[in-house]
This record gives structure tokens, sequence and C-alpha cells, in this order.
């Protein structure tokens, strides 16, 4: 008798839950009409399980999370991803259109986004060999939204990347054709702004709920407009223009207060908040160049 | 909206992106929002501290300019095949009709009897017929072309110059991928060239080639035999507010509209294209001016309304109880829908519905069901 026991593993989550609820998981998914046997779909589930639950979750937890799949575009897109012609052709049909709508939103013009739609098909297809297997993007599809959905970001991280990757090739004379200006060294280093006001306002963003922290940046950062924050997290543009204004009056406040328990006055305080001794040097750039008649640097976005 | 301190930009700018980024089932189930709510706030982290995978949600996301002007183009096309089914087609074809055959009658007695009598009639319908007057109030059948897909192009022209002056989806990019004002926004023809290799266990005569030219080859009927077959019984429709009759009667109305010379359908075609939301309360608002102003649509007592979608004219509000609402005149009547499929109905309360192109679409619920139709609501099933 062998003197080391072997631990189980944990089981997989198929084979915690009832054979009934599979089969009834499986019927829902109609994996059958694209090509799937059960026993290749539970397998899935397992996968896609093990991969968001933790390994002790309970039967009812686990039929909860396998019921808030998408589980027919998931045994649509895992039977793709298997070979099977018939899905294939029901994804053609259901998808083919719509990635090439989704790709042409993102990059807004034809030829990138036929380039685009193409590049993510070829990938879908699995045109590339991994360890001697075919690697099919589907495959990655876990049904956690909708595989429209699944498909647009997919398209949307290949485009974020490409741009990425552009933007590292690109040489330092294409971007001076492409008519970006570059601003000479400055002349005279600025003094830097007091470290407790960085430190203050980094705790005071970190304190901040995530979803306050994802407003300010989508709005202060990335620029996106009331009604477009408002759809992302599905609530009423008023909502986002209440919280914005709550979260940004909140925030000062609770700056000038730390900066003063930290040993500044408190109209020390608001002073450095309100003024920032980079403004001044912008300010100075715009009235050279209402002095001068032209823009003498170029300024992205009007800071 | 007021700005906030250049340094909170500036150190909000710097955070450190925390965990590795999120792939895109997260952000589509995100966008979704049919993550848990630990899922949520974990990746509404992420996010917060990480522009791209920000603007990877924000690229992902459809614009909704972008859903209207596809929508329309549908609509449109769908309309160019069903014109002729209108009511307000056929009332107003029926009236010309009349028209013509009571014109036709009267001049002939005029011409057999051809007394005198009959002068102070003709000179009765003599000013109608004249020609400021047919330009000012055009007759029955230029009502119908009005209504016709001739329209349409112009329709799409003002989604078109939406689209154009949208604001770039790309713009933390650096504008790399703004707003073309020569693209064409007219759904392209598929793009010719893709060159794929044979799946290794599929047919390679059927799916190797473009991918954009695959359209034709497939036979439709073949791929709406993977959704559930539609069944008499698992779906009803009930109108709110007005009966069967009542809507009959709604039609007479426009007809009798066309009849006396008023082209309701041109007035409608003026109106900007409406915006739709859910206030906080739960009451579905529209604003015609783009947003700046909003006013309540009544569409049902007792009901918390969570979620709206539009495609072209049709309108669905969905909210508590299941309670699900479908507009096809743009908000003007509303019909309740049931959404239920072999004696089980939908549960939980409406929170999302989406709605591809007119017949297409999926309403999910606060207890994690997607409920999908392929013939605008007629049937359900679940997913």
């Amino acid at each position: 008798m062998s003197g080391t026991a072997q631990v189980p593993g944990p089981e997989p989550a198929a084979r915690r839950i009832r054979a009934s609820a599979v089969a009834e998981l499986y019927a829902r998914s109609r994996a059958a009409d694209v090509g799937l046997s059960q026993q290749d779909f539970a397998r899935i589930l397992d996968e896609i399980a093990a991969r968001y639950l933790p390994a002790a979750s309970k039967e009812a937890e686990i039929l909860a999370f396998l019921h808030g799949l998408r589980l027919e575009e998931l045994a649509l897109a895992r039977a793709c991803a298997a070979g099977h012609e018939r899905a294939w052709e029901v994804f053609l049909t259901r998808y083919r259109e719509k990635l090439y709508d989704a790709a042409r939103s993102i990059t807004r013009e034809d030829s990138s986004a036929r380039e685009l739609a193409d590049s993510l098909y070829a990938d879908l297809y699995g045109t590339e060999t991994r360890e001697g297997r075919r690697a099919c993007k589907l495959n990655y599809y876990t049904g956690r939204g909708s595989l429209e959905g699944w498909l647009r970001a997919t398209l949307a991280q290949e485009y974020v990347n490409r741009y990425r990757r552009r933007q590292r090739e690109v040489s330092l004379e294409e971007k001076t054709e492409a008519g970006a200006q570059f601003a000479a060294a400055d002349p005279a280093p600025q003094p830097a702004p007091d470290p407790r006001l960085a430190e203050t306002t980094d705790a005071v963003l970190a304190a901040l709920a995530a979803e306050d922290r994802f407003i300010l940046a989508s709005y202060y950062l990335d620029g996106r407009t009331l009604a477009e924050i408002a759809r992302t997290l599905g609530v009423h543009e008023s909502t986002i223009s209440r919280k914005l204004e709550k979260v940004a009056r909140a925030m000062q406040e609770r700056i000038t207060d730390e900066l003063v328990r930290r040993g500044m006055s408190r109209r020390q305080a608001e002073e450095a908040l309100e003024t920032d001794v980079r403004d001044v040097v912008v300010d100075v750039t715009g009235r050279l160049a209402q002095k001068d008649g032209a823009s003498a640097f170029y300024r992205k976005g009007s800071d | 909206m007021d700005n906030v301190p250049r340094i909170v930009r500036e150190r909000l700018r710097n955070q450190a992106a925390v965990g590795e980024h999120p792939d895109a089932n997260l952000l589509s189930a995100f966008a979704e929002h049919t993550l848990s709510e630990q899922e949520r706030a974990q990746l509404l982290d992420h996010l917060s501290r990480c522009a791209e995978c920000r603007e990877v949600v924000a690229l992902s996301a459809l614009p909704q300019v972008e859903e209207e002007r596809v929508a329309a183009g549908r609509v449109s096309a769908t309309a160019s095949r069903s014109w002729w089914r209108s009511p307000v087609v056929h009332w107003g074809a029926l009236t010309a009709a009349a028209l013509v055959v009571l014109i036709a009658v009267g001049e002939r007695i005029r011409l057999r009897e051809g007394h005198s009598a009959s002068a102070p009639a003709i000179a009765q319908y003599a000013p109608a017929q004249r020609p400021e007057e047919q330009a000012s109030e055009p007759a029955p059948a230029t009502a119908e072309q009005k209504k016709s897909p001739g329209v349409a192009p112009a329709a799409r022209t003002r989604l078109r110059a939406d689209t154009v002056n949208a604001p770039s989806s790309a713009g933390a990019m650096g504008g790399v991928s703004g707003g073309n004002p020569t693209m064409e926004p007219a759904p392209a023809p598929p793009p010719a060239a893709l060159p794929m290799k044979p799946h290794p266990s599929a047919d390679a005569s059927k799916i190797e080639g473009p991918l954009f030219d695959k359209e034709r080859k497939i036979d439709q009927a073949q791929a709406k035999a993977f959704p559930v077959p539609p069944t008499a019984s698992s779906h009803a429709l009930e109108i709110v507010g007005s009966s069967g009759a009542a809507a009959k009667s709604a039609g007479k109305s426009q007809a009798a509209e066309l009849s006396q010379g008023r082209n309701a359908t041109f007035t409608m075609k003026e109106r900007p294209s409406p915006r739709w939301t859910v206030s906080d309360s739960g009451a579905v608002e529209r604003s015609f001016d783009g947003g700046r102003s909003w006013k309540e649509v009544a569409i049902a007592d007792g009901v918390t309304f969570r979620a709206v979608a539009t495609v072209g004219s049709d309108v669905w509000a969905g909210g508590s109880g299941g309670a699900l609402y479908h507009s096809a005149d743009g908000g003007g009547r509303w019909a309740r829908v049931r959404v239920q499929a072999s004696g089980r109905a939908l549960g939980g309360d409406i929170l999302r519905i989406e709605f591809a192109d007119t017949q297409n679409g999926v309403v999910t619920t606060s207890t994690g069901e997607s409920w999908a139709t392929s013939d605008a609501g007629d049937t359900w099933h679940r997913q």
C-alpha cells in the first residue's frame, strides 16, 4: 500500500449539482441543436464555474450562477470553437453584420472597420495553432454577458491594443509631420507644489467609492458626457450630474480639512487647491499667444 | 459643470491600475449590468484607475445615435416592404378612390342631364381643383407618397448629421478615431476580402470565404430553425388605454385627416427625434430637445419603470413585476406585452431591454433571467 494518500481536488461544479439540473441547463442552451453533447456542455459549465465561483460554493449558488449565464449563446460560441458546421452557420447569420457594425462604430471608417472585423474573425475562427491545437478565441467566451457584447468588447480591446502598438512605432518625424508640436524645455523650473497636497489628494481619492472615482475619471479625464457615463452605469443623466457636483465639492472640503490637519492654515489650504502654480504658467502662455496673434505653444485640451 | 482642482485631475490620472486587466467577458457583462455587486465593485475599482479599460468599455458600447441610425435604416427597409399594409395608406387610398368615383359620377350626370342646375354643383368642386390649392393641400395620393420610403433618406440625413456631430468615442485616445464628416452612414455592402483557412472539422465549402460575403449563401430558414419556434399560446397582447375598436377609430380619424388634405405624416416627420430615459423615480420620460428638458410619458399606473429602449419609432419600456410595454408609434399608444412561454412567465423586474432591430430583442430581469424575441415581441423564449 502506498504511503502517500492522494488528496482529491475540488469536485467539478457540474457534479455538485443534480443531474436533472444539468439536463435542464443543457436543454435551455439548445446545445444539442448546434452539435454539443451534454457531456461537453457539462465540462464547459465546470470550467466557467471554477473560474468565477469559490471552490466551496454550494449547489444553490452554483445553480443560480449557471442560470444567469447566456446559455444559448455560450453553447453556440463553444460549438463554433469545436468546429461544428451548424453552429458556424448560425453564428455567421446572427453576428456577421453585427460584428461589422460594431467595428465601424469603433473605427468610424469603413476600411479600418473591415480590417478590424476580419482580424477578429480570423481569431474567432482559429487560424493560429498553439501546442498543436487550433486556438479559437470563441473558447474564451463564458456567457457572462451577451455574445454580441463580448464581440464588441473584444473588438474594442484589439483596437486599443493596435493603437497602443502603433503609437510605440510612430517616429518623432512622423508625429511632427502629423502636426504634433513639442514644447521646448521649461527654461525656469517651477517650484514644486507642496508635497502634502499630492499626498492628501491621493488619500482622499483612495477613500472615494469606486463608482465615484470612475465617474470623476470618465468626466474629467476621458471627457465623456453625462449621458455616456449614465448609460455605462445604467442610471439617469441627472444622477451623474448631481453625483459629480456632490463628489467634487466633498473632495475639495476633505482635502482642505486634511491639509489643515497637516499643519496648513485654512486659507493656505484653500489657496493651494484653488491656485496651482502651473495654472499661472498656462495663463501666461495664453497671454503670449494672444499678443503674437498666433498660437505659440501646442496645448492639448483647454485646462 | 464645475471643474475640480488641477491637482485632483493629476492625481486621478496618476493612479496605478490594480490587478490584471479584466477580460472581454467581464467588461461586456459590466456594460450590460449583469455582474454581481461584488464583481461590479471590483471592476469599477479597476476602471477608475485604468484609462485603457475605460476606453474599451466606452468603445464597445454602441453609441445611441448609431443605434438609432442603424435602426432607422432597418425600419425604412421594412417600411418599403410593408408600406401598403399601413392602415393610413389603406384608408387614404380608399378615400381617394371614393373621391374619384364621386367626381366621375357627378361629371357623368352633368354631361348626361346637361341642364343648368348642375352648374353650381360643379362650381363647388372647382375651387378644390385649383393648382395653387393642390400645391398647398396635397391630395391623398400625395400624402401616401410622403408616407412611402421616399421620405426615408431625409430622415437618414438628419441622423447622419447627428452621427457626425456626436462626440468622438475615442476622444481620450487623442482623437485618432474621431468623427469622419465624409463617412457614409448607410450600411455598407459586405466587405469582399477575408482570406480564411477552412476549419479542420467544418465543411470548407460552406464556412470558408469572406466573413461578409457569406450572407447570401446562408439559408435564412435554416438560421431561423435554431431559435424556439413561435407558438401561438406563448404570447398575449392587450391594448392599454384603448380597445381594439378605439385603435380602429384612430385609424379612421387618420384617414379622415388625409381625406381633408391634412398631412399628419408630414407633421410627424418634422418633429425632432425624441430621446427616452427612465427617471430615478421610475417614470419613462421623453425629450424632444436633445435632452435639455424631459417630459413624463404616461404608460401605466403602478409600474416602476427601470428600462427603456428604442428602435426607430418602436419604443419598449419595462420595469417592476415584469411589466413590459410596447409602442409602435413613438410613444403615442402603448400595449402591454406578456413575456411568457410554455405557461411560464418572466420573473422579477425588467432591468434591461435590448433590441438589435425591430424584430430581435432581449429583456433581462432582476432575477438574472433573459428572455428573447425574434418576432417583435409576439413570442418569447427564455435564454
